[in-house]
Protein backbone atom coordinates (compact mmCIF):
# COMPACT_ATOMS: atom_id res chain seq x y z
CA UNK A 1 0.00 0.00 0.00
CA UNK A 2 1.68 3.53 -0.92
CA UNK A 3 2.41 5.77 2.25
CA UNK A 4 0.38 9.03 2.57
CA UNK A 5 2.65 10.81 0.93
CA UNK A 6 2.59 9.08 -2.47
CA UNK A 7 -1.00 8.41 -2.54
CA UNK A 8 -3.11 10.50 -5.15
CA UNK A 9 -6.86 11.70 -4.65
CA UNK A 10 -9.53 12.53 -7.45
CA UNK A 11 -11.05 15.89 -7.69
CA UNK A 12 -13.94 17.01 -9.75
CA UNK A 13 -14.48 20.41 -10.81
CA UNK A 14 -17.99 22.34 -11.15
CA UNK A 15 -17.42 21.52 -15.20
CA UNK A 16 -17.10 17.92 -14.16
CA UNK A 17 -13.44 17.37 -15.36
CA UNK A 18 -11.58 15.00 -12.97
CA UNK A 19 -7.98 15.91 -11.63
CA UNK A 20 -5.67 13.28 -9.96
CA UNK A 21 -3.16 14.95 -7.73
CA UNK A 22 -1.52 13.87 -4.94
CA UNK A 23 -3.04 13.77 -1.73
CA UNK A 24 -0.51 16.18 0.76
CA UNK A 25 -0.95 18.71 -2.36
CA UNK A 26 -4.76 18.60 -2.06
CA UNK A 27 -4.70 18.40 1.81
CA UNK A 28 -3.43 22.20 1.40
CA UNK A 29 -7.26 22.35 1.76
CA UNK A 30 -8.95 21.88 4.77
CA UNK A 31 -12.12 21.09 2.83
CA UNK A 32 -10.19 18.48 0.98
CA UNK A 33 -8.60 17.23 4.22
CA UNK A 34 -11.58 16.69 5.92
CA UNK A 35 -13.85 15.34 3.37
CA UNK A 36 -10.25 12.50 2.62
CA UNK A 37 -10.80 12.02 6.59
CA UNK A 38 -14.80 11.39 6.53
CA UNK A 39 -14.68 9.16 3.32
CA UNK A 40 -11.95 7.09 3.99
CA UNK A 41 -10.24 5.31 1.26
CA UNK A 42 -8.34 8.15 -0.53
CA UNK A 43 -8.00 7.44 -4.55
CA UNK A 44 -11.19 5.79 -5.08
CA UNK A 45 -13.35 8.11 -4.32
CA UNK A 46 -13.78 11.21 -6.64
CA UNK A 47 -14.00 14.10 -4.64
CA UNK A 48 -16.35 17.07 -5.75
CA UNK A 49 -15.18 20.53 -5.69
CA UNK A 50 -18.65 21.80 -6.69
CA UNK A 51 -17.73 25.67 -7.19
CA UNK A 52 -14.45 25.65 -8.80
CA UNK A 53 -13.80 25.27 -12.38
CA UNK A 54 -11.47 23.12 -14.00
CA UNK A 55 -9.10 26.06 -14.95
CA UNK A 56 -9.28 27.33 -11.09
CA UNK A 57 -8.82 24.16 -9.83
CA UNK A 58 -5.57 23.87 -11.81
CA UNK A 59 -4.46 27.25 -10.72
CA UNK A 60 -4.96 26.86 -7.06
CA UNK A 61 -3.37 23.01 -7.20
CA UNK A 62 -0.23 25.05 -8.67
CA UNK A 63 -0.26 27.04 -5.54
CA UNK A 64 -0.96 23.82 -3.55
CA UNK A 65 1.88 22.18 -5.00
CA UNK A 66 4.47 25.04 -4.68
CA UNK A 67 3.69 25.32 -0.94
CA UNK A 68 2.88 21.24 0.27
CA UNK A 69 5.49 21.47 2.93
CA UNK A 70 4.89 24.42 4.45
CA UNK A 71 4.03 24.04 8.15
CA UNK A 72 0.43 23.35 8.26
CA UNK A 73 -2.08 25.65 9.41
CA UNK A 74 -2.83 25.10 13.14
CA UNK A 75 -6.74 25.16 14.16
CA UNK A 76 -5.76 28.22 16.34
CA UNK A 77 -4.37 29.95 13.63
CA UNK A 78 -7.47 32.88 13.20
CA UNK A 79 -7.19 35.96 11.73
CA UNK A 80 -5.42 37.40 14.62
CA UNK A 81 -2.23 35.73 14.60
CA UNK A 82 -2.32 35.86 11.07
CA UNK A 83 0.56 37.91 9.31
CA UNK A 84 -0.88 41.13 8.90
CA UNK A 85 1.81 43.05 6.94
CA UNK A 86 0.85 43.32 2.90
CA UNK A 87 4.29 41.82 1.82
CA UNK A 88 4.27 38.86 -0.25
CA UNK A 89 6.81 36.82 -1.27
CA UNK A 90 8.20 36.72 -4.75
CA UNK A 91 6.65 33.03 -6.24
CA UNK A 92 3.23 34.20 -4.54
CA UNK A 93 3.25 37.16 -6.14
CA UNK A 94 4.44 35.87 -10.03
CA UNK A 95 1.50 33.69 -9.28
CA UNK A 96 -1.06 36.43 -8.88
CA UNK A 97 -0.06 38.10 -11.78
CA UNK A 98 -3.02 36.52 -13.34
CA UNK A 99 -5.71 38.33 -14.81
CA UNK A 100 -8.98 40.10 -12.38
CA UNK A 101 -11.25 37.89 -13.20
CA UNK A 102 -8.59 35.05 -12.49
CA UNK A 103 -7.95 36.90 -8.86
CA UNK A 104 -11.51 37.22 -8.34
CA UNK A 105 -12.18 33.45 -8.95
CA UNK A 106 -8.79 32.24 -6.88
CA UNK A 107 -10.01 34.11 -3.69
CA UNK A 108 -13.16 32.91 -3.96
CA UNK A 109 -12.09 29.16 -4.56
CA UNK A 110 -9.60 29.63 -1.29
CA UNK A 111 -12.50 30.84 1.10
CA UNK A 112 -14.44 27.65 -0.68
CA UNK A 113 -11.88 25.13 -0.71
CA UNK A 114 -10.60 26.51 2.97
CA UNK A 115 -6.79 27.10 2.35
CA UNK A 116 -6.26 30.65 4.14
CA UNK A 117 -2.89 30.84 3.38
CA UNK A 118 -3.89 31.40 -0.59
CA UNK A 119 -7.12 33.65 0.34
CA UNK A 120 -4.94 35.60 2.48
CA UNK A 121 -2.22 36.19 -0.28
CA UNK A 122 -5.14 37.11 -2.42
CA UNK A 123 -6.26 39.59 0.05
CA UNK A 124 -3.20 40.91 0.05
CA UNK A 125 -2.74 41.41 -3.32
CA UNK A 126 -6.24 43.18 -3.82
CA UNK A 127 -4.71 45.40 -0.70
CA UNK A 128 -1.94 46.41 -2.69
CA UNK A 129 -4.58 47.77 -5.27
CA UNK A 130 -5.79 50.05 -3.27
CA UNK A 131 -2.44 51.46 -1.07
CA UNK A 132 -1.47 54.83 -1.77
CA UNK A 133 -4.34 55.49 -4.08
CA UNK A 134 -6.82 58.43 -3.58
CA UNK A 135 -10.89 57.85 -3.28
CA UNK A 136 -11.48 58.52 -6.89
CA UNK A 137 -8.52 56.10 -8.27
CA UNK A 138 -9.93 53.22 -5.60
CA UNK A 139 -12.92 54.04 -7.38
CA UNK A 140 -11.73 53.16 -10.87
CA UNK A 141 -9.75 50.15 -9.62
CA UNK A 142 -12.73 48.90 -7.99
CA UNK A 143 -15.46 50.36 -10.46
CA UNK A 144 -17.56 51.74 -7.85
CA UNK A 145 -19.99 54.45 -7.93
CA UNK A 146 -19.51 57.36 -5.69
CA UNK A 147 -23.24 57.25 -4.12
CA UNK A 148 -22.86 60.12 -1.27
CA UNK A 149 -25.40 62.19 -0.86
CA UNK A 150 -23.89 66.20 -0.78
CA UNK A 151 -25.15 65.76 2.74
CA UNK A 152 -22.37 62.99 3.19
CA UNK A 153 -19.49 64.74 0.64
CA UNK A 154 -19.90 67.69 3.28
CA UNK A 155 -19.13 65.45 6.30
CA UNK A 156 -16.50 63.61 4.84
CA UNK A 157 -14.59 66.96 4.19
CA UNK A 158 -15.40 67.76 7.54
CA UNK A 159 -14.09 64.86 8.78
CA UNK A 160 -9.83 65.91 7.06
CA UNK A 161 -10.63 69.46 7.86
CA UNK A 162 -10.90 71.41 11.12
CA UNK A 163 -13.66 73.29 11.30
CA UNK A 164 -12.91 76.94 11.47
CA UNK A 165 -16.21 78.55 12.21
CA UNK A 166 -16.32 79.07 16.09
CA UNK B 1 -10.18 63.49 -20.47
CA UNK B 2 -7.24 61.11 -20.28
CA UNK B 3 -4.06 63.22 -21.37
CA UNK B 4 -0.80 61.72 -22.77
CA UNK B 5 0.74 61.88 -19.30
CA UNK B 6 -2.12 59.86 -17.52
CA UNK B 7 -0.58 56.77 -16.00
CA UNK B 8 -2.35 53.96 -16.76
CA UNK B 9 -3.86 52.22 -13.59
CA UNK B 10 -6.57 49.10 -13.07
CA UNK B 11 -10.16 50.37 -13.99
CA UNK B 12 -8.33 52.86 -16.28
CA UNK B 13 -9.76 53.22 -19.71
CA UNK B 14 -6.88 51.75 -22.00
CA UNK B 15 -8.77 52.54 -25.23
CA UNK B 16 -8.02 56.26 -24.16
CA UNK B 17 -4.91 55.60 -22.47
CA UNK B 18 -3.84 54.33 -25.97
CA UNK B 19 -5.15 56.87 -28.10
CA UNK B 20 -2.71 59.17 -25.91
CA UNK B 21 0.26 56.36 -25.96
CA UNK B 22 0.31 56.56 -30.02
CA UNK B 23 1.60 59.55 -30.82
CA UNK B 24 3.85 59.63 -27.83
CA UNK B 25 5.81 56.30 -29.78
CA UNK B 26 5.19 57.61 -33.06
CA UNK B 27 6.93 60.65 -32.95
CA UNK B 28 9.04 60.94 -30.27
CA UNK B 29 12.52 60.89 -31.73
CA UNK B 30 11.67 60.47 -34.70
CA UNK B 31 11.98 56.78 -34.48
CA UNK B 32 8.54 55.51 -34.78
CA UNK B 33 8.94 53.19 -31.59
CA UNK B 34 5.15 52.32 -32.78
CA UNK B 35 6.75 50.13 -34.71
CA UNK B 36 7.48 47.60 -31.85
CA UNK B 37 4.31 47.38 -30.24
CA UNK B 38 2.69 46.52 -33.34
CA UNK B 39 2.16 42.62 -34.42
CA UNK B 40 4.08 41.57 -36.62
CA UNK B 41 1.85 40.99 -39.86
CA UNK B 42 1.00 44.92 -39.17
CA UNK B 43 4.36 46.53 -38.30
CA UNK B 44 6.27 45.62 -41.67
CA UNK B 45 9.46 46.36 -39.80
CA UNK B 46 12.23 46.84 -42.87
CA UNK B 47 15.21 44.23 -42.89
CA UNK B 48 17.66 46.79 -41.39
CA UNK B 49 15.44 47.85 -38.58
CA UNK B 50 15.73 44.30 -37.26
CA UNK B 51 19.37 44.87 -36.08
CA UNK B 52 17.94 47.30 -33.78
CA UNK B 53 15.05 45.64 -32.46
CA UNK B 54 16.03 44.50 -28.78
CA UNK B 55 17.40 48.18 -28.17
CA UNK B 56 14.07 49.73 -29.82
CA UNK B 57 11.94 47.08 -27.89
CA UNK B 58 13.52 48.65 -24.72
CA UNK B 59 13.20 51.97 -25.79
CA UNK B 60 9.51 51.63 -26.84
CA UNK B 61 9.26 49.84 -23.53
CA UNK B 62 10.51 52.68 -21.42
CA UNK B 63 7.77 55.10 -22.84
CA UNK B 64 5.16 52.78 -22.05
CA UNK B 65 6.28 52.07 -18.64
CA UNK B 66 6.65 55.54 -17.53
CA UNK B 67 2.74 56.25 -18.06
CA UNK B 68 1.30 53.01 -16.07
CA UNK B 69 0.99 53.02 -12.43
CA UNK B 70 3.22 51.03 -10.35
CA UNK B 71 0.03 48.89 -8.80
CA UNK B 72 -0.40 47.83 -12.31
CA UNK B 73 2.77 47.26 -13.43
CA UNK B 74 3.64 45.20 -10.50
CA UNK B 75 1.26 42.62 -12.17
CA UNK B 76 2.92 42.19 -15.18
CA UNK B 77 5.56 39.24 -15.25
CA UNK B 78 9.26 40.95 -15.22
CA UNK B 79 10.03 38.71 -17.66
CA UNK B 80 7.30 40.48 -20.46
CA UNK B 81 8.01 44.24 -18.93
CA UNK B 82 10.14 44.84 -21.94
CA UNK B 83 9.09 43.24 -24.71
CA UNK B 84 6.03 45.77 -26.06
CA UNK B 85 3.85 43.56 -27.50
CA UNK B 86 3.81 41.45 -24.41
CA UNK B 87 3.51 43.79 -21.99
CA UNK B 88 0.83 46.25 -23.74
CA UNK B 89 -1.35 42.10 -23.92
CA UNK B 90 -1.15 42.35 -19.92
CA UNK B 91 -1.58 46.07 -19.94
CA UNK B 92 -5.53 45.37 -21.18
CA UNK B 93 -6.18 42.42 -19.19
CA UNK B 94 -5.22 43.95 -15.83
CA UNK B 95 -6.51 47.14 -16.09
CA UNK B 96 -9.99 46.25 -16.08
CA UNK B 97 -11.08 46.90 -12.31
CA UNK B 98 -11.96 43.99 -10.17
CA UNK B 99 -14.80 43.28 -8.52
CA UNK B 100 -14.36 43.64 -4.76
CA UNK B 101 -18.43 43.90 -4.05
CA UNK B 102 -19.14 41.13 -5.83
CA UNK B 103 -16.78 39.31 -3.26
CA UNK B 104 -18.41 37.84 0.19
CA UNK B 105 -18.73 40.42 2.93
CA UNK B 106 -15.99 38.73 5.26
CA UNK B 107 -13.55 38.23 2.33
CA UNK B 108 -13.95 42.00 2.17
CA UNK B 109 -13.00 42.78 5.68
CA UNK B 110 -9.89 41.06 5.42
CA UNK B 111 -9.12 43.01 2.85
CA UNK B 112 -9.71 46.25 4.69
CA UNK B 113 -7.42 44.88 7.51
CA UNK B 114 -4.65 44.21 5.55
CA UNK B 115 -4.77 47.73 3.79
CA UNK B 116 -5.63 49.21 7.07
CA UNK B 117 -2.88 47.52 8.90
CA UNK B 118 -0.72 48.21 5.87
CA UNK B 119 -1.38 51.61 5.51
CA UNK B 120 0.08 54.67 7.82
CA UNK B 121 -2.64 56.31 8.65
CA UNK B 122 -2.82 58.85 11.65
CA UNK B 123 -4.26 57.96 14.98
CA UNK B 124 -4.27 61.32 16.01
CA UNK B 125 -7.69 62.42 15.97
CA UNK B 126 -7.37 66.17 17.37
CA UNK B 127 -4.42 68.14 18.09
CA UNK B 128 -3.91 71.81 19.23
CA UNK B 129 -0.29 72.18 19.82
CA UNK B 130 2.00 74.31 18.55
CA UNK B 131 -1.00 76.62 17.65
CA UNK B 132 -2.66 74.43 14.90
CA UNK B 133 -5.78 72.33 15.39
CA UNK B 134 -5.23 69.52 13.07
CA UNK B 135 -8.25 66.62 12.89
CA UNK B 136 -7.93 63.14 12.23
CA UNK B 137 -7.07 62.09 8.12
CA UNK B 138 -9.13 59.16 7.52
CA UNK B 139 -7.91 56.73 5.32
CA UNK B 140 -9.06 56.83 1.48
CA UNK B 141 -10.92 53.34 1.18
CA UNK B 142 -13.29 54.88 4.05
CA UNK B 143 -14.27 57.74 1.26
CA UNK B 144 -15.10 55.69 -1.65
CA UNK B 145 -18.66 54.82 -1.51
CA UNK B 146 -21.17 54.18 1.17
CA UNK B 147 -21.07 50.32 1.38
CA UNK B 148 -17.46 50.44 1.48
CA UNK B 149 -17.31 53.47 4.26
CA UNK B 150 -19.78 51.37 6.24
CA UNK B 151 -18.02 48.39 6.46
CA UNK B 152 -14.40 49.87 6.57
CA UNK B 153 -15.07 52.66 8.95
CA UNK B 154 -15.94 50.69 12.03
CA UNK B 155 -13.26 48.46 11.42
CA UNK B 156 -10.92 51.35 11.41
CA UNK B 157 -12.26 53.43 14.25
CA UNK B 158 -12.83 50.08 16.47
CA UNK B 159 -9.61 48.95 16.06
CA UNK B 160 -7.31 51.77 16.68
CA UNK B 161 -6.64 53.80 19.78
CA UNK B 162 -7.35 57.28 18.94
CA UNK B 163 -5.26 60.11 20.34
CA UNK B 164 -6.34 63.77 21.22
CA UNK B 165 -3.58 66.37 22.12
CA UNK B 166 -4.59 69.30 23.85
CA UNK B 167 -2.58 72.56 25.69
CA UNK B 168 -2.29 71.84 29.15
CA UNK B 169 -5.52 72.88 31.34
CA UNK B 170 -3.18 74.64 34.34
CA UNK B 171 -6.05 77.26 34.66
CA UNK B 172 -9.92 77.43 34.18
CA UNK B 173 -10.33 79.38 31.27
CA UNK B 174 -7.46 76.75 29.04
CA UNK B 175 -9.61 73.91 30.04
CA UNK B 176 -13.03 75.38 29.20
CA UNK B 177 -11.05 76.33 25.70
CA UNK B 178 -10.02 72.38 25.38
CA UNK B 179 -13.39 71.13 26.19
CA UNK B 180 -14.95 73.45 23.29
CA UNK B 181 -12.21 72.37 21.53
CA UNK B 182 -13.09 68.65 21.86
CA UNK B 183 -17.02 69.15 22.08
CA UNK B 184 -16.38 70.70 18.35
CA UNK B 185 -14.77 68.19 17.38
CA UNK B 186 -17.35 65.40 18.21
CA UNK B 187 -20.37 67.60 16.75
CA UNK B 188 -18.86 68.83 13.62
CA UNK B 189 -15.73 66.26 12.33
CA UNK B 190 -16.41 63.34 14.20
CA UNK B 191 -19.95 62.69 14.35
CA UNK B 192 -20.14 59.71 11.76
CA UNK B 193 -17.41 57.83 13.83
CA UNK B 194 -17.27 58.99 17.24
CA UNK B 195 -20.30 55.68 17.96
CA UNK B 196 -17.27 53.41 17.18
CA UNK B 197 -14.61 54.37 19.34
CA UNK B 198 -13.36 52.15 21.55
CA UNK B 199 -10.42 53.42 22.89
CA UNK B 200 -9.13 57.02 23.53
CA UNK B 201 -6.23 58.88 24.85
CA UNK B 202 -6.99 62.21 25.86
CA UNK B 203 -3.78 63.83 26.59
CA UNK B 204 -3.10 66.99 27.42
CA UNK B 205 0.51 68.63 26.42
CA UNK B 206 2.51 69.57 28.89
CA UNK B 207 5.10 72.03 28.04
CA UNK B 208 6.67 70.87 31.37
CA UNK B 209 4.73 68.35 32.64
CA UNK B 210 1.02 66.68 32.25
CA UNK B 211 -1.21 63.93 32.56
CA UNK B 212 -2.43 61.45 29.99
CA UNK B 213 -5.96 60.11 30.47
CA UNK B 214 -6.99 57.31 28.81
CA UNK B 215 -10.66 56.19 27.56
CA UNK B 216 -11.52 52.45 27.08
CA UNK B 217 -14.88 51.55 26.09
CA UNK B 218 -16.00 47.87 25.50
CA UNK B 219 -19.57 46.59 25.45
CA UNK B 220 -18.62 44.10 28.42
CA UNK B 221 -16.21 46.32 30.59
CA UNK B 222 -18.32 49.45 30.18
CA UNK B 223 -16.15 52.83 30.44
CA UNK B 224 -12.48 53.32 31.70
CA UNK B 225 -10.36 55.98 32.42
CA UNK B 226 -7.01 55.98 33.53
CA UNK B 227 -4.58 58.89 34.03
CA UNK B 228 -1.46 57.94 33.83
CA UNK B 229 1.37 60.78 34.74
CA UNK B 230 3.96 61.72 32.27
CA UNK B 231 6.26 62.60 34.56
CA UNK B 232 5.37 61.24 38.10
CA UNK B 233 8.35 63.18 39.82
CA UNK B 234 6.95 66.46 39.05
CA UNK B 235 3.81 65.86 40.49
CA UNK B 236 3.81 65.28 44.61
CA UNK B 237 2.53 61.98 45.37
CA UNK B 238 -0.84 63.28 47.28
CA UNK B 239 -1.68 66.35 44.76
CA UNK B 240 -1.29 63.14 41.88
CA UNK B 241 -3.53 60.35 43.67
CA UNK B 242 -6.42 63.06 44.59
CA UNK B 243 -6.30 64.07 40.79
CA UNK B 244 -6.82 60.56 39.81
CA UNK B 245 -9.11 59.86 42.29
CA UNK B 246 -11.30 62.76 41.01
CA UNK B 247 -11.00 61.51 37.55
CA UNK B 248 -12.02 58.16 38.59
CA UNK B 249 -15.05 59.18 40.14
CA UNK B 250 -15.70 61.12 37.41
CA UNK B 251 -15.45 58.50 35.04
CA UNK B 252 -17.31 55.75 37.73
CA UNK B 253 -20.33 58.62 37.19
CA UNK B 254 -20.02 58.52 33.31
CA UNK B 255 -20.24 54.64 33.37
CA UNK B 256 -23.36 54.54 35.67
CA UNK B 257 -25.01 57.41 33.51
CA UNK B 258 -23.93 55.06 30.27
CA UNK B 259 -25.83 51.77 31.41
CA UNK B 260 -28.52 54.03 32.63
CA UNK B 261 -29.53 55.61 29.86
CA UNK B 262 -27.43 53.58 27.22
CA UNK B 263 -25.48 56.38 26.38
CA UNK B 264 -23.51 56.04 22.78
CA UNK B 265 -20.10 57.23 20.88
CA UNK B 266 -20.79 61.14 21.13
CA UNK B 267 -22.57 60.99 24.37
CA UNK B 268 -20.10 59.34 26.38
CA UNK B 269 -17.26 61.95 24.70
CA UNK B 270 -19.44 64.88 25.69
CA UNK B 271 -20.59 63.36 28.97
CA UNK B 272 -16.58 62.69 30.24
CA UNK B 273 -15.70 66.56 29.29
CA UNK B 274 -18.60 68.03 30.59
CA UNK B 275 -17.12 68.50 34.52
CA UNK B 276 -13.93 71.66 33.66
CA UNK B 277 -13.21 70.86 37.62
CA UNK B 278 -11.55 67.52 36.33
CA UNK B 279 -9.73 68.74 33.76
CA UNK B 280 -7.84 71.17 34.60
CA UNK B 281 -5.44 71.48 37.64
CA UNK B 282 -3.69 73.95 39.42
CA UNK B 283 0.16 74.24 39.51
CA UNK B 284 1.92 75.67 42.22
CA UNK B 285 5.19 78.00 41.18
CA UNK B 286 7.25 75.18 43.02
CA UNK B 287 5.99 72.53 40.51
CA UNK B 288 7.21 74.37 37.82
Amino acid sequence: MASEGEQTVKLVSSDNVEIVTERKVAERSMLIKNMIEDLGAPGEEPIPIMNVSEAVLRKVLEWCTHHKNDPAPSQDDDADSRKKTTDIEDWDQKFMQVDQEMLFEIILAANYMDIKALLDVGCKTVANMIKGKSPEEIRKTFNIQNDFTPEEEDQIRRENEWAEDR
Amino acid sequence: MVGTKTKLDIGGDYDQWWKGMQPALGELWARGLLVYCKPPRDSRIPRYVEGTMEEGNVEASMVILSRVSTSLLLRVPIEDRFQPRKLLAHLITFSKPFRILDLPFEIRLRIYEMYLDAAPCSTEVLNECYGRTTTCVLPHLTKTCRQIRQESLKLFISSKTLNIELPDSTDESQALRNMDTIRRWAEKCARAYLRHVRHLNLWTFHHYKGFRCSLSFTDHEGLKISLENDRPRDYDDAKAEAKRKQLQEHAEKIEAERRALDLKGESIILAMIRDTQVWFWEIDEEDR
